[in-house]
C-alpha cells in the first residue's frame, strides 16, 4: 500500500528553515508560487515582471523569517509583503490605480436586467482562451482599486475570507459584502464585453 | 430575505464560504425563483473566468527563488551555523582537559588533586608574568625604534601619517553596511 506523502505544515517549514535547512524554503516557495505570481501579474500586468517581484516577495520573506509570528498564517504574511511590494512597484511606475471614470460607489447599483435564459449557456463561456483572459484582464482592471484587490486576493492569491480580511485588516462582513460587490460589477462588465445581445 | 440578500448568499455559496441550514434554504429558493437561477448561472460563469485565468509560473521557479536567497542576518544565530564551533570547542576542551590532568600528575605525582592545581596554577602565574614581561619589553623596543625612525626624516613621518590616514579609510569603508549588503544580494535570474 503506497505510503501517504508527509506534507508539513507552513508552520513546520517554517521551524525547518530557522533551524538551518535552508532547502526547505524551496517547499514553500513551491507552495504559493502559483498564487503569488497570479497577484502580483495581475497587479503589474507583465508576466516577467511578475516573476522578478514574486522573487524579490520570497527573498524578502525569507531575510525576515525569524521576525514570522507563528501566531498569524504564513499565508497572510507572506501576500502582506506581496501586497507591499506590489504597491511600491505601482508606485514608482506612477500607474494609474483607478483607471475608470466611474465612482467606486456606483457598485451599490442594482444588477441589470440580463434577457439571458436560464437552460442556455451564459455569454460568458462563449469566450475562449486568450479572448477569455484578455476580457477577463481587462475587466479586473477595470474595477475600483479596493474591489479589485479583494478579487486578487481571493481568486488569484487564494485566501480564505478571513485572511483577506486580516491582511486587509477590514471585518469579515466587510469583506464579504465588498467581494459580492465585486463580482457583480465583473459580471457586469464580462457579460457587456461578451456580446452587444447582452450589454445592459 | 430580500432577493439582494439572496444574491449574495449564492455569491458565497459558489465561492464555497457558505454552509449549513443557510445552504438548504438557498436551494430551496432556487427552486422557485427563475432570476435566482439565471443569477447563479452568470455568476458560475464569472468564477470560471476567473479560474480558467490562472496562470501557471514558469518551470524551475521556486528552484531558481531557492538558488538565488541571499545569507539572511538570522542564519548567523541558528544552531546549526554554531554547531561545528561548538564541537571543536569541545574538542579543544577535552584536549586541555588532558594535558591539563597530565601535566599536574607529572608535577605532583603522590598528591591529592588540590596540591597538584596549585602547583600547576603556580606555573601558570610564573609563565604569564615572563610572557608580560618580554611582551612589555618589545613595545618597549618596536616604541624606542619606531621613535628613532620617525625622527629620522620628516618624509618617514609623512609617510607614517599616511598609513595612519589609510588604516582609518579602510576602518570607514568596512563599517559601511549598506554597501556590504548591497554587494551580498545576487542579481535576480530570468
Amino acid at each position: 500500500m503506497p505510503q501517504e506523502p508527509f506534507d508539513p505544515t507552513d508552520d513546520e517549514l517554517v521551524r525547518s528553515v530557522l533551524a538551518g535547512d535552508r532547502e526547505r524554503f524551496g517547499g514553500l516557495v513551491e507552495r504559493y508560487q502559483t498564487r503569488v505570481v497570479n497577484y502580483l501579474y495581475r497587479i503589474v500586468r507583465n508576466l516577467d515582471d511578475a516573476h522578478d517581484l514574486a522573487q524579490e516577495v520570497f527573498i524578502r520573506v525569507y531575510q525576515a523569517l525569524d521576525r514570522y509570528d507563528s501566531q498569524y498564517r504564513f499565508s497572510t504574511w507572506l501576500f502582506r509583503v506581496a501586497q507591499n511590494a506590489a504597491i511600491d512597484v505601482l508606485r514608482k511606475r506612477r500607474v494609474q490605480l483607478v483607471p475608470i471614470s466611474r465612482r467606486s460607489d456606483d457598485a451599490g447599483e442594482a444588477a441589470p436586467d440580463l434577457d439571458l435564459p436560464s437552460n442556455e449557456p451564459s455569454a460568458l463561456e462563449g469566450l475562449e482562451g486568450r479572448e477569455r483572459d484578455a476580457t477577463i484582464r481587462v475587466a479586473i482592471d477595470a474595477l475600483p482599486w479596493e474591489y479589485r484587490e479583494l478579487i486578487l486576493l481571493r481568486h488569484y492569491g487564494e485566501l480564505a475570507y478571513d485572511e483577506i480580511a486580516e491582511v486587509k485588516g477590514m471585518p469579515l462582513g466587510t469583506v464579504k459584502n465588498k467581494l459580492f460587490r465585486a463580482r457583480q460589477l465583473l459580471k457586469q462588465r464580462l457579460l457587456a464585453a461578451s456580446g452587444p445581445g447582452t450589454t445592459p | 430575505m430580500n432577493a439582494d440578500r439572496w444574491r449574495e448568499e449564492l455569491d458565497l455559496e459558489l465561492d464555497g464560504a457558505l454552509d449549513g441550514p443557510v445552504v438548504v434554504a438557498l436551494h430551496e429558493w432556487l427552486e422557485h425563483s427563475p432570476d435566482l437561477r439565471r443569477e447563479r448561472q452568470e455568476l458560475q460563469s464569472v468564477h470560471a473566468a476567473l479560474a480558467a485565468s490562472v496562470v501557471a509560473p514558469r518551470p524551475g521557479f521556486a528552484a531558481e527563488v531557492v538558488r538565488s536567497l541571499p545569507a539572511a542576518a538570522w542564519e548567523g544565530r541558528t544552531v546549526s551555523a554554531w554547531r561545528w564551533p561548538f564541537a571543536l570547542l569541545l574538542v579543544l576542551g577535552g584536549v586541555a582537559a588532558a594535558l591539563f590532568g597530565g601535566a599536574a600528575a607529572e608535577l605532583e605525582p603522590a598528591a591529592p588533586g588540590f596540591a597538584a592545581f596549585a602547583a600547576l596554577t603556580k606555573l601558570f602565574v610564573s609563565a604569564a608574568l615572563a610572557g608580560a614581561g618580554l611582551a612589555g619589553a618589545t613595545w618597549t623596543g618596536l616604541g624606542f625604534g619606531l621613535a628613532h625612525w620617525l625622527v629620522a626624516s620628516k618624509l618617514h613621518l609623512l609617510a607614517a601619517g599616511l598609513i595612519v590616514l589609510g588604516l582609518n579609510l579602510l576602518l570607514v569603508r568596512l563599517l559601511r553596511p549598506t554597501a556590504r549588503s548591497r554587494a551580498s544580494v545576487p542579481h535576480r535570474s530570468r
